[in-house]
């Protein structure tokens, strides 16, 4: 319970650093932000009014504490473009966007724990040999060649699947597939090393002198122990999750967040960028944080300041 | 002990020959990189054009050795940016602890709470239509924060040691104990993390140049190459598959090297503790 607390108030200050950063980010604009949303030729009568609308003609003091009064309501202001509130924008794209990220961390696990079994299985040999080349190039290589590729071959040439849009089921693979030659070449390399290491360790050996089957010691002592530490990973996972999105989404299509938030770039709508940022990071820094948490209720063992 | 490893040659010796490919991108292409031909559009490859034309009819080879110099430029210029920023704030925090490590540490806490490249993305795209040098500034604002934090365990880790100790008996000041004695030492670490970095900058370039708010237009980029080809998928697959090879051959090299280092390292590390302690 202390640790919780613990983690709570070391979230805290990080939460506060993220808000002001975001607050931040529309002042970094070179020149007159105004501006450049409403482009060259704008009227001034419309510069003025949207200046007045973003807060933008009062000392910034004044503009962090609006923001920060906003934020304690769940206001995170207007879209310039569609003129709807950006939280109620955000809420709409998320089902999408999680459809997309669960399908994609299910098939990493699918695809990526048996393969680091087999390879930790099989150390050194042909198979272990193939799979870690396999894992070393999807870690390389980079979303947006490969969608295209897949796109090519799968979409275009053997007419398998669609190309892009959300809609059923095989909507998902090409982008599920694309997100997930990262992720799930990650999985194959943690289970693998986590996998030889749990092998060492002796209560491996008193299962086997105990005259367990190789079954038995594999999959019971061996994988359950060993599965764990990828929990600690998640964080990680979940960052390579939402920057693949971003491109994954545009790639595609794919009516989510990512695209949600790179279409308010394009379109220079900074309330939203700034809204979907700090929605990302603030859900980013919470999961982190709950990761911690669980980890910590499952092993207790694990020192928090280690 | 062997200290021979395949990755890390192979990752030494792919980033030799595709830094040399890069520096001499001028002599090697047979084109310029921006010269419009639009009787030579989407022209497949051939012995002339190995990699064909795109739809401005430009030369695809060109484009793709002068977007991996400048490719390698920006992400060596960001990882050395990054790692004398992180030397600096990891030899503070670690050395002198107290309120300087807590200022620091709570900062690089909250570089990490942004996905990184949310947040890279994000300033890329507010500041829109700068330069190169520009581009650096960003990516080395969100990169330093992993060295930083790197940097500063190995130097608590280091600063109990007996060398350490032992100049500090020998009168050193502070400026020399972490210029003299602890800098050198930190190297291995930031060498592995650092070939990885490399690969990461890369990507992250080529994203940001995919998206359109990384390297400025005019200038060849194997991100932008892979966002204009990819409407052509049906005519010209080949636009596709050149530059995305150059990026995931490239990045596969920093990937290699740097793991064949941290091998070689911690064989390196394993030995020694065999043969220093009884």
């Amino acid at each position: 319970m202390t640790f919780l607390l613990r983690r709570i108030v070391t979230t805290l200050p990080v939460l506060f650093g993220v808000v002001t950063l975001s607050f931040f980010f529309i002042h970094f604009i070179p020149g007159d932000p105004v501006e450049i949303m409403l482009g060259d030729s704008a009227r001034l009568a419309d510069k003025t009014q949207l200046r007045k609308e973003l807060g933008l003609d009062q000392p910034i003091a004044t503009q962090y504490l609006v923001f920060l009064k906003n934020l304690s309501q769940f206001d995170l202001g207007t879209s310039l473009q569609s003129k709807q509130p950006v939280l109620n924008e955000i809420f709409e794209k998320l089902p999408a966007s999680f459809e997309l990220g669960l399908a994609t961390l299910l098939f990493s696990l699918v695809l990526g724990v048996p393969l680091g079994v087999i390879s930790a299985m099989k150390k050194n040999g042909f198979w272990d040999w193939c799979f870690s080349t396999l894992a070393l190039v999807g870690l390389s290589s980079p979303s947006f060649w490969l969608a295209p590729l897949l796109i090519w071959l799968f979409a275009l040439e053997l007419n398998w699947f669609p190309v892009s849009e959300r809609g059923g089921f095989l909507h998902l693979v090409l982008p599920t597939l694309t997100l997930a030659s990262g992720i799930a070449a990650l999985f194959l390399r943690l289970t693998r090393s986590s996998l030889l290491e749990t092998l060492n360790e002796d209560y491996m050996k008193t299962a086997k002198a105990k005259g367990l089957s190789t079954f038995q010691i594999f999959f019971i002592h061996g994988l359950g122990n060993s599965l764990f530490p990828l929990l600690t990973t998640f964080g990680m996972v979940l960052g390579s999750l939402i920057t693949g999105t971003v491109i994954v989404e545009t790639l595609f299509d794919w009516p989510g967040l990512g695209t949600l938030l790179f279409q308010a770039i394009q379109n220079r709508d900074y309330p939203m960028v700034q809204g979907c940022v700090l929605f990302v990071s603030i859900l980013y820094v919470f999961v982190n944080a709950l990761t911690d948490v669980i980890y910590q209720l499952l092993h207790p063992q694990v020192s928090v300041d280690s | 002990m062997k200290y021979w490893s395949l990755s890390l040659h192979a990752g030494l010796f792919l980033i030799l020959f595709l830094s040399l490919l890069a520096l001499f991108a001028p002599q090697l292409s047979s084109h310029d990189p921006n010269f419009i031909e639009l009787q030579n559009r989407f022209s497949s490859p051939t012995f002339q054009q190995p990699m064909g034309a795109d739809q401005n009819g430009r030369d695809i080879m060109s484009q793709v050795l002068f977007g991996a110099s400048v490719s390698l430029t920006l992400a060596f210029a960001v990882v050395i940016v990054s790692v004398l920023i992180g030397l600096i704030v990891g030899c503070l925090s670690g050395y002198f602890g107290g309120w300087m490590d807590s200022f620091f540490m709570r900062l690089v806490d909250i570089v990490f709470a942004f996905p990184g490249f949310l947040l890279v993305l994000t300033l890329a795209a507010i500041t829109q239509g700068g330069s190169l040098l520009h581009l650096v500034f960003i990516m080395a604002l969100t990169g330093w924060a992993g060295y930083a934090r790197l940097i500063r365990g190995e130097v608590l880790h280091l600063k109990h040691k007996e060398y350490i100790l032992s100049s500090e008996a020998l009168g050193a000041n502070h400026q020399r104990k972490i210029l003299v004695h602890l800098v050198p030492n930190l190297w291995p670490p930031i060498l592995v993390h650092a070939s990885f970095g490399m690969a990461m900058t890369i990507v992250t370039e080529a994203s940001l140049s995919f998206l359109g708010v990384g390297v400025p237009p005019e200038t060849p980029s194997w991100g932008s190459l892979l966002n204009s080809s990819r409407h052509f998928l049906l005519e010209a697959p080949y636009m596709s598959i050149f530059p995305g090879l150059a990026l995931l051959l490239t990045v596969l090299a920093f990937n290699l090297f740097g793991e064949g280092l941290q091998d070689q390292f911690s064989a390196q590390t394993k030995y020694k503790r065999i043969h220093d302690e009884p």
